[in-house]
């Protein structure tokens, strides 16, 4: 049963016990503890890549596009938790218990993206969700970060009741949960009925689910809160890791069980996404606060992503690949300096409290201009690139009303990402801006990547291209 | 119309009515109990089934335990009667509204669904014996070792986040120390200070 | 021979960014840089030059970096590695390192030291870009960033107001050129949907023949596109009617006007009609076109000069038109010859630069001829350097200037385009004329310095700003005869120009080789012209013994430009204003403005003011909303299915 195949995953897990113990002995040294925990996350990763067979346990998928997203998922682990130490450290705040529940919720991540039925995609979420409550809720001497935690907490139990009851009718009109087997049953099932009509609306339940969990309009409604409410470190793992998971298990759901429902979802994914583009730009634009701005730049993003997906095409496909990737590492950069800085002694809050970065700490004002001006879409930012395909895609599929409105809301965006710009360098405020170090190599990587990479965009296209294709594999 | 069928609709009817009690009551102790009957009532459903180690662990597991728990924490917390406020009556409407839709939706997907339909997917498990429990056991054990393995990681999970959000440590707390009970020494104790001579 | 010609390339850019980065540093930092990265450019021209000959390599084209691969075209950094652009970036980056040189000490006094010499290596760089591109996109990128330096260098002293709107006019008329540059692009890619040289070459056969229609108008799409790209040569080559920006940008420090003039600017326009000779070789009309546009320009803006007193300014007129006889060159098929006279020209008008440089220098920016004179004695090298680019330009026998020039001239004749050539006969008098004004002007008669400097023979100038003079000389003088032979047979220019067997038939029936070209030359009507020119002006200018009235209306009209002058200085500017005005006021501020993007970004911003208000906070909200999105969700399906 247990074979070697299980290995990221399985030394995530047994790892993290014994850093649960180890950590009782040392709970001095936490550093030690921290650097074992890295040390972890590389060994997994170095093993997320060893070649496997497809298909060891029949509702758990190892296949080549699982370990490379699994290996792209460490890899921002690793330089999430990087960041997590040096700001835990820099705030008093610094519990190893953080890292550990971290990486228990990273394991869910890996699970969803493994799972092939829903009862393990249920139990990876789960995993994945309880983890994030703890982190949202770490901060206890901020009532913002309980409350925040209180409402995910809450409204997360209702999304899992949703998804619960969407996967209980798939399973009460299949007589399945796996997803190969899900798939044979809903092509034999004729489109009139009761049964077909019952295995869709179970998967409209699983769709709202997911796109709660994604943070998609008009599911979107609880990411600012909490995205607020919690520390940046928090925020930097709840806008890059689940995202990833959760787009993973979107393409894994939608290609492979309900592809044969393209004509149905397709509509539905194309409305969410709009409504998420059209929301996330319009109420980023008067938002006052860094982290609830960035937060509806997550959704409209995510909007994008969903958008391309609908649009059930090959090129729709790859845009997606291609901006989830993009969107990771730009949200990456973004968070993870934010991090780094802190203005009158507290982290970074509010747009203003930015101003006069440029005259004190110019090596941060430029890596936020160049990931502004990336997220903003302006050419040759890679960032520019992913908003490219996705429009491309769109007008390739003829809806060129959509395109428009899509260009039109990037405009918008365009403005807040520039205000913060514009805070940064031309606001003379007087803020106590200091940082907890004169740079960081992997950050300065990071945004480099957003400029190199977007003017080589061919290196990220044939690496999504490359992912679409062994997606497709899959699904056949 | 069967047995099967008559209790079904008693206890589900039940069910939701108690399920409906427990968010509407304003005192918390009674919201518990109903909690408690709702359980009870889900448990008969299981029953129905046939599935008796499921409905006796719900009522072990949730009555016996977590329930109970609760209750304790209500009555030791002193959980002052919730009050009606206004906004709960200003947005009943809106509720009963969606709900009716929801509801209405549902109907309209599933009117005369279920009787034509002869799926029965419980039956499947039935691999081993007549006995659910065996049954269940054997299934868990094989063929969803792995989800049983990650449900055990999402209770570690559970109890490392409920001791990390709610342990403090808080130096004004008064606590006592045995080790340093026994550890004491007279003189530790007693100190003779010689007295002022009048 | 790829890697070196980058370096090459990118060698005065990375200048032009060190010297960014470090503008506070001392005037010897920046003077290092940036003499230092072009002396590289230089060296390596060279070297890759002499590679290029040694090798018997054949042309090639590199695409070194692709930025953009889109359906309709693709937008790459490409090298274009032939004689050609050899030869080509070898006498830019000669005249650059010499002219950067000279500036130096032209500029040491200046507070901008930095900036100067930021713009020139920028210029430099450009021109380079236009020199090796390989595809159209690129041509562009380099064509706008020598206009964008060029405005930049004009205007360089910015509180100097001349210098202003001289660099506006400048940069206004290019932008008229630019536009036919860029509707010959666009419709390039219409045409051929690719901007690579190499491809649109080899496809032209079959599409020459294609005819398009525009308005009713139907041409051959080929002749369109030669005739666009050469309204935009036209600009940057200033020949008529578009050259009345090149005398206004002497306003710039004089080093830069040698630059502009020789080397980096207006030769822009003739470079590419020789690159894009096998597409010209194809139209019908355009050549003859060409040709008659360049022989006016020869003839009437020489004559444009004799009327000038400014010593820069003659110059500048005398470049135009020399430009002429190139773009004559060109517009007859004699596309080496044209590039010849490129290369000797951009010698000696940068002599005649450098030289007249010095001479405002000693005289404190002083520039009106008639106010120097008898400098002879004062400045013995400028003069001697002097004589040589004016007999160079004059095209006295056997310097580089005759070879060229009298080339030029009698193939033309040979040809049988009788009336450019009689207009390019003429204007060698012309030519003559304004020559020796300057010359008998300013360096005879009394001598116009001050006593204390009259006697101060010692120091002439920085010794900066004399060295370039004796350097520049012997290619101004000798440079022609070199080449003449291997040029006129075909072989310096033989894979990259077309046309070539008519350049090599006018050498083989006529010039047979160039002693018998110059022994031949003294029984020509040329050398007649010349000589009465020369004899003309020794008595008008140095003798004065006699004085010639020119009819008022004659002379306000050359003096006028043709009308040039009042057409860019009134009647463009006034209409112009009268558009804009209105574009400004009502179509600008009143519609798009106020009207659309003002009331959209209002309404935007009170929609976000207010829809911010669902986000409540509260946590039975939010749960509603979620599931009233549920339910939207199924309706919307229902709805769809």
């Amino acid at each position: 049963m247990f074979d070697l195949f299980y290995i990221p995953e399985i030394i995530l897990s047994i790892g993290i016990l014994l850093v649960i113990v180890i950590d009782l002995y040392i709970e001095k040294q936490k550093y030690f503890s921290y650097l074992l925990i890295q040390f972890l996350i590389i060994l997994a990763s170095f093993y997320a890549l060893t070649e496997v067979p497809t298909h060891a346990y029949s509702s758990y998928e190892f296949s080549k596009f699982t370990s490379l997203i699994k290996f792209l998922l460490l890899v921002g682990a690793l330089i999430i938790f990087h960041y997590t130490y040096r700001h835990l450290n820099y705030l008093n705040n610094l519990k190893i218990e953080y890292f550990t529940i971290s990486v228990l919720g990273l394991i869910g991540t890996m699970i969803m993206i493994s799972a092939y039925s829903l009862l393990m995609l249920y139990l990876g979420i789960e995993l994945l969700s309880l983890a994030l409550y703890a982190l949202i809720g770490f901060n206890k001497a901020s009532k913002l970060s309980s409350e925040a935690a209180i409402k995910y907490y809450i409204l997360g139990a209702m999304s899992s009741g949703i998804l619960l009851f969407g996967i209980s009718l798939i399973y009460g009109f299949t007589g399945s949960i796996d997803y190969f087997e899900i798939a044979e049953q809903i092509s034999s099932v004729n489109n009139n009925s009761v049964q077909f009509l019952g295995i869709i609306f179970g998967m409209i339940f699983i769709t709202a689910s997911l796109c709660f969990k994604f943070g998609a309009a008009p599911f979107h409604i609880w990411v600012p809160d909490i995205y607020q409410g919690s520390l940046v470190s928090t925020t930097i793992l709840l806008s890059t890791l689940p995202k990833v998971a959760v787009f993973v298990v979107f393409l894994k759901l939608y290609f492979i069980p309900f592809i044969t429902l393209a004509f149905i979802w397709s509509d539905i994914l194309i409305f969410i996404g709009i409504a998420s583009i059209v929301i996330g730009s319009i109420f980023a634009l008067t938002q006052e606060n860094m982290k609830r701005l960035l937060a509806y730049s997550a959704i409209s993003n995510i909007g994008f992503i969903i958008l391309a997906m609908g649009l059930v095409t090959d090129d729709g496909l790859n845009a997606s690949l291609y901006y989830t990737i993009v969107y990771s590492f730009t949200a990456l950069a973004s968070f993870g300096i934010i991090t780094h800085i802190t203005s009158n002694s507290h982290g970074i809050e509010d747009i203003s409290d930015l101003a006069g970065l440029s005259k004190t700490h110019p090596y941060f004002a430029i890596l936020i201009l160049i990931t502004m001006l990336s997220s903003a879409g302006i050419p040759p930012l890679i960032g520019f690139h992913a908003k490219l395909m996705v429009i491309q895609a769109l007008i390739n599929n003829s809806y060129i009303i959509l395109s428009v409105l899509v260009v039109l809301m990037t405009v918008i965006s365009a403005y807040y990402y520039l205000r913060i710009i514009k805070t940064i360098y031309f606001e003379n405020r007087e803020n106590l801006i200091s940082t907890y170090t004169r740079n960081n190599i992997l950050l300065s990587i990071n945004v480099i990547l957003l400029l190199g990479l977007g003017v080589f965009p061919f290196i990220m296209f044939d690496i999504t291209s490359y992912l679409a294709s062994i997606l497709v594999d899959i699904s056949i | 119309m069967n047995i099967e069928l008559i209790t079904f609709i008693i206890f589900s009817s039940l069910l939701i009515f108690t399920s409906i009690k427990v968010i509407t009551s304003s005192n918390p102790v009674l919201s518990a109990i109903n909690l408690v009957f709702s359980f009870f009532l889900s448990a008969v459903l299981w029953l129905l089934l046939g599935a008796e180690f499921l409905s006796i662990i719900l009522i072990l597991v949730y009555v016996g335990a977590v329930m109970v728990l609760f209750l304790f924490v209500v009555m030791m917390l002193d959980i002052n009667i919730a009050k009606k406020n206004a906004a709960y009556i200003k947005y009943l409407p809106l509720g009963i509204g969606i709900f009716i839709v929801f509801n209405i939706l549902i109907i309209l997907f599933f009117i005369n669904t279920f009787e034509n339909i002869n799926y029965n997917a419980i039956s499947s498990i039935n691999i081993i014996s007549e006995s659910n429990t065996e049954n269940l056991g054997f299934v868990l054990f094989t063929d969803y070792i792995l989800e049983f393995e990650i449900a055990g990681l999402i209770l570690l999970l559970g109890i490392l986040s409920a001791i990390i959000l709610t342990y403090r440590k808080n130096p004004n707390n008064k606590y006592q120390d045995p080790a340093r009970q026994i550890d004491v020494r007279k003189k530790d104790r007693l100190k003779v200070i010689k007295g002022l001579k009048e | 021979m790829t890697a070196l010609t980058i370096i090459l390339l990118i060698s005065p850019l990375i200048g032009t960014l060190l010297l960014l980065t470090c503008q506070n540093r001392s005037k010897k930092y920046s003077i290092l840089i940036s003499n230092i990265s072009i002396l590289i450019s230089f060296l390596l021209s060279l070297f890759i030059l002499y590679l290029y000959y040694s090798s018997n390599s054949v042309p090639q084209s590199i695409n070194v970096l692709t930025f953009a691969d889109i359906k309709l075209f693709s937008l790459y950094f490409g090298l274009y590695i032939d004689s050609l652009s050899l030869v080509m970036s070898s006498v830019v980056t000669s005249v650059s390192l010499l002219v950067h040189y000279y500036s130096i000490s032209y500029m040491k006094h200046d507070r901008s030291f930095n900036r100067f010499f930021i713009y020139t290596n920028f210029f430099t760089f450009s021109m380079l870009l236009i020199v090796f591109s390989n595809n159209f996109l690129q041509l562009f990128i380099g064509w706008e960033l020598v206009g964008l330096s060029s405005y930049l260098l004009i205007g360089f002293w910015i509180k100097k107001e001349s210098a202003i709107s001289a660099n506006y006019k400048a940069f206004l008329v290019n932008r008229v050129g630019d536009v036919g540059l860029l509707l010959g692009l666009c419709l390039i890619l219409l045409s051929y949907s690719t901007t690579d040289y190499n491809q649109i070459f080899e496809i032209k056969n079959s599409i020459d023949m294609d005819r398009m229609d525009i308005f009713g108008y139907s041409f051959s799409a080929l002749s369109a596109i030669c005739m666009l790209l050469f309204i935009g040569a036209m600009a940057k080559s200033a020949q008529v009617p578009l050259q009345f920006w090149l005398p206004d940008s002497m306003e710039g420090p004089t080093p830069i006007s040698a630059l502009i003039h020789a080397a980096t600017m207006v030769t822009a326009g003739i470079y590419m009609v020789a690159r894009l000779s096998p597409l010209y070789e194809l139209t019908d009309g355009v050549l003859i076109f060409i040709l008659y546009i360049g022989s006016i320009t020869a003839f009437f803006l020489g004559l444009v000069a004799l009327v000038q007193n400014d010593i820069k300014r003659i110059i500048a007129y005398s470049t135009i038109s020399q430009l002429g006889y190139m773009t004559a060159a060109l517009g007859a098929s004699l596309y080496s010859l044209a590039m010849f006279h490129l290369i000797t020209h951009a010698f000696f008008k940068a002599l005649l630069f450098l030289c007249a440089g010095s001479i405002i220098i000693k005289c404190h920016h002083e520039q009106d001829i008639r106010k120097i004179a008898g400098l002879r004695k004062v400045m013995p090298i400028t003069y001697l350097a002097f004589l040589y680019a004016s007999l160079s330009l004059i095209g006295f026998p056997l310097t580089s200037g005759f070879y060229s020039k009298e080339s030029i001239i009698d193939a033309v004749g040979y040809f049988g385009h009788t009336i450019p050539y009689l207009m390019l006969l003429l204007s060698i008098f012309t030519t003559t004329l304004y020559t020796s004004k300057i010359f008998f002007k300013v360096f005879f008669g009394k001598c116009s310095l001050p006593k204390s400097e009259e006697n101060n023979f010692k120091i002439e100038n920085d010794r900066q700003m004399l060295l370039p003079l004796f350097v520049l000389t012997a290619p101004a003088v000798f440079l022609g005869l070199f080449i003449y032979d291997p040029l006129m047979m075909g072989l310096l220019f033989q894979d990259s120009l077309a046309a070539n067997e008519l350049t090599i038939s006018f050498y083989n029936n006529y010039v047979i080789n160039s002693l018998n070209f110059f022994l031949h030359s003294f029984m020509t009507i040329n050398f007649l012209i010349l000589f009465a020119g020369l004899i003309f002006s020794y008595f008008y200018f140095y003798k004065r013994s006699f004085d010639i009235s020119i009819p008022r209306f004659i002379r306000a009209v050359i003096e006028k430009e043709y009308g040039f002058d009042s057409l860019s200085r009134y009647f463009i500017p006034r209409i112009q204003n009268n558009i804009s005005r209105f574009l400004w006021k009502d179509i600008d501020i009143s519609t798009i403005d106020n009207g659309l993007i003002n009331n959209t970004s209002n309404i935007i911003n009170s929609l976000s003011n207010k829809v911010k208000k669902l986000q409540t906070g509260y946590i039975y909200h939010y749960s509603l909303i979620i599931i009233s999105a549920l339910i939207l969700l199924l309706i919307i399906m229902r709805i769809a299915h």
